[in-house]
């Protein structure tokens, strides 16, 4: 009976063991896959780039002076202002 | 037939067959565990699973240091043999010259392993695989990479090829960073090769992630700025440290000159110091407000209380202590934005030299910032002989106390809070010192309203000034000491300044070492580091200018329709 076991607890060894290594394998490729995006993504967000991209392509400029500034109505408000329009 | 003859060889033969049954019997039963080990041994090898080091990110989870997978090609010459048409195949995919690869393999072929290239890309592994030729090996690793490069070197620090913890954060957080390797069990064949997994031991165990206090796009900033001012001045070199006052958090930490870490074996030793917390400075008149301090802790001063200091001159002992001009009757509050030496002077030599000394102390002069870089000094602040007039006099204005970028920050981070003394942080989730009260809130409140004054237009450095913010800070230049006396052609220019100074939220201490030129002071060197860096980051990191007139949108349509 327990010989009968082994050899079943045996081939499930072998099948999860052979899991095992391919999800490794997908771990590893996975893990790269990641910081690939990690180091693309740092070197789209970077300070450098935005700083130049809103510059050269979108016209942007930096602010020198901001003294005033147009806050959002609070929802009260906004609906007064919907009422009366 | 020879009949006994056949007999004597049959028997001969059993007996040599019986012999060996017995022999390997004999084997089977008493040898059989060393046996079975030494046939293991030969082909059963435990190999190494690299884990995958933890990545270092900023505080808005950026990354600065990120490992990634690479593959490093290597052989064994003193069993496999590459024919020429494998190396060239070889030699094409590794982009790299045959006649160098087949140089190296000549020199090495006596031993028994040679890389044929380090930290290739997965992608260019997987077609050397596919090609398929024998003796070509493989081996998994990870290399470092520091998308920041210079910007952040200094911080991050660095690692080795082995991956190991080299200088910086890299360094010092080494053991959270590095993973524990685990080990499988491979069947290998006669020359070493693997030919499958059999088990695996242990899952190698990954290295946790380290999340920095600072703020890349502010480190980015302050680095520009730093770089362009220590260029334009011909400076030695300099450092930038910005605080988060309400934390006491390192936002940025920038030292000029730098290097890239990314490079593999760079040996820029004069690049690779961490300025802003190893270097030591004397402060000079950036120490002022602690004076100022003092004597309005004693309850004697006030802001509008009038120091003589006619004739422009002092002499205390031997020493003589001077203006530039005869400043005449100023307010304490003048004597600090126009850092009079002799007013400064004249208010130490009034003051007990312990409560002086104290003061300073308190601040955080003098005691190591603990940020957890490796390489942090305490810089010097004594009390010895602070009876001494002159000694007295000296620390008042900075002379006789040294102080690192970090530690100058630390002490306006002080000053920021409101007399709170906060301990500075750089990595974050660790466990924080207490806080703990050690100046009076109305003393403090005092000192930064007189310390407005410095970047007035009648201060030390108007150029000082942030658009939209009103800031508080003091400019300092002290000569440097060249074999045991002041140099008067070498001097450091620093600025120290806390911002918004109604509201304080950063502080931001600049020190160019050794600038050329006409202006060597740092109301003119330092101060319009600080300022832009000051512009842009208060707005990065959402603070509201002071002049700011809010209006709710009904009524700004109304003003646009009269206006209409």
């Amino acid at each position: 009976m327990s010989g009968v076991q082994v050899i079943g607890v045996t081939d499930d060894r072998r099948g999860l063991f052979h899991e095992l290594t391919s999800n490794q394998e997908i771990q590893d490729r996975l893990l790269q896959e990641y910081s690939r995006l990690l180091l693309e993504r740092g070197t789209l967000l970077s300070y450098q780039n935005v700083d130049r991209i809103a510059q050269r392509r979108l016209n942007m400029r930096f602010p020198e002076q901001v003294t005033s500034v147009v806050r959002q109505p609070k929802a009260q408000s906004l609906a007064q202002y919907r009422n009366i329009r | 037939m020879n009949r006994p003859r056949h007999f004597v060889l049959t028997g001969l033969f059993t007996l040599a067959l019986l012999g060996l049954v017995g022999r390997s019997g004999y084997l089977a039963v008493t040898e059989r565990e060393f046996l079975q080990n030494q046939g293991k041994a030969r082909a059963i090898r435990n190999a190494e699973i690299r884990a995958h080091r933890g990545v270092i990110s900023d505080r808005n989870g950026d990354p600065m240091a990120v490992s990634t997978p690479v593959v490093s090609v290597w052989t064994d010459p003193s069993v496999d043999r590459l024919d020429a048409r494998e190396l060239v195949l070889v030699a094409e995919l590794l982009d790299r010259p045959v006649d160098g690869l087949m140089k190296r393999l000549e020199r090495s072929k006596h031993t028994q392993f040679v890389y044929l290239a380090r930290r290739v890309s997965p992608a260019i592994a997987r077609s050397l695989r596919s090609l398929e030729i024998p003796g070509i090996r493989f081996k998994h690793e990870y290399r470092r990479f520091y998308p920041s490069g210079e910007i952040s070197a200094h911080v991050v620090g660095r690692t080795d090829i082995d991956d190991v913890g080299q200088e910086g954060i890299e360094l010092s957080m080494d053991h959270v960073l590095r993973g524990v390797p685990g080990s499988k069990r491979v069947l290998t064949d006669r020359r070493g090769q693997r030919v499958r997994d059999l088990d695996f031991y242990d899952a190698p165990d990954f290295g946790d992630d380290v999340e920095l206090s600072i703020d890349l796009r502010l480190q980015f900033l302050a680095y520009r700025e730093l770089k362009s001012a220590v260029e334009h001045s011909g400076a030695r070199s300099g450092s930038v440290v910005t605080l988060d006052v309400t934390t006491g958090d390192v936002l940025a930490l920038v030292n000029q000159p730098s290097y890239n870490p990314n490079r593999v074996g760079a040996r820029d030793f004069d690049g690779m110091r961490n300025r802003a917390i190893t270097d030591l400075y004397e402060p000079g008149s950036t120490a002022k407000p602690f004076a100022i301090l003092a004597a309005l802790e004693t309850g004697t001063y006030r802001a509008d209380t009038i120091i003589d200091t006619t004739p422009g001159y002092l002499t205390v002992g031997r020493k003589l202590i001077e203006d530039p001009v005869n400043r005449g009757q100023l307010t304490l509050a003048e004597v600090l934005a126009r850092s009079s030496q002799v007013g400064v002077a004249k208010i130490a030599l009034g003051l007990e030299g312990s409560h002086l000394y104290d003061v300073f102390h308190r601040s955080g002069l003098g005691s190591i910032p603990a940020t957890g870089l490796p390489g942090e000094v305490s810089g010097l602040l004594t009390d010895r002989d602070i009876d001494n007039p002159i000694v007295r006099a000296s620390l008042a204005y900075g002379y006789g106390v040294t102080v690192s970028a970090m530690q100058l920050a630390q002490s306006y981070l002080t000053i920021a809070s409101g007399g709170v003394r906060r301990q500075v942080n750089l990595i974050r989730g660790l466990p924080r010192a207490s806080e703990e009260r050690v100046f009076e809130e109305s003393d403090v409140a005092s000192l930064l309203r007189m310390m407005e004054g410095v970047a007035s237009s009648k201060g030390t450095a108007p150029k000082a000034r942030v658009p939209g913010f009103a800031v508080a800070g003091k400019t300092g230049t002290s000569r440097k000491v060249t074999s045991g006396t002041y140099d008067d052609t070498r001097h450091v220019a620093l600025f120290a300044g806390i911002a918004p100074s109604r509201d304080p939220q950063v502080v931001v201490v600049v020190i160019i070492n050794e600038p050329l030129g006409e202006h060597v002071g740092g109301g003119e060197v330092a101060a319009p580091v600080f300022s832009r860096i000051l512009a842009r980051s208060l707005r990065i990191l959402g603070v509201a200018p002071e002049n700011l007139v809010v209006t709710d949108r009904e009524n700004a349509r109304e003003g646009f329709d009269r206006a209409a």
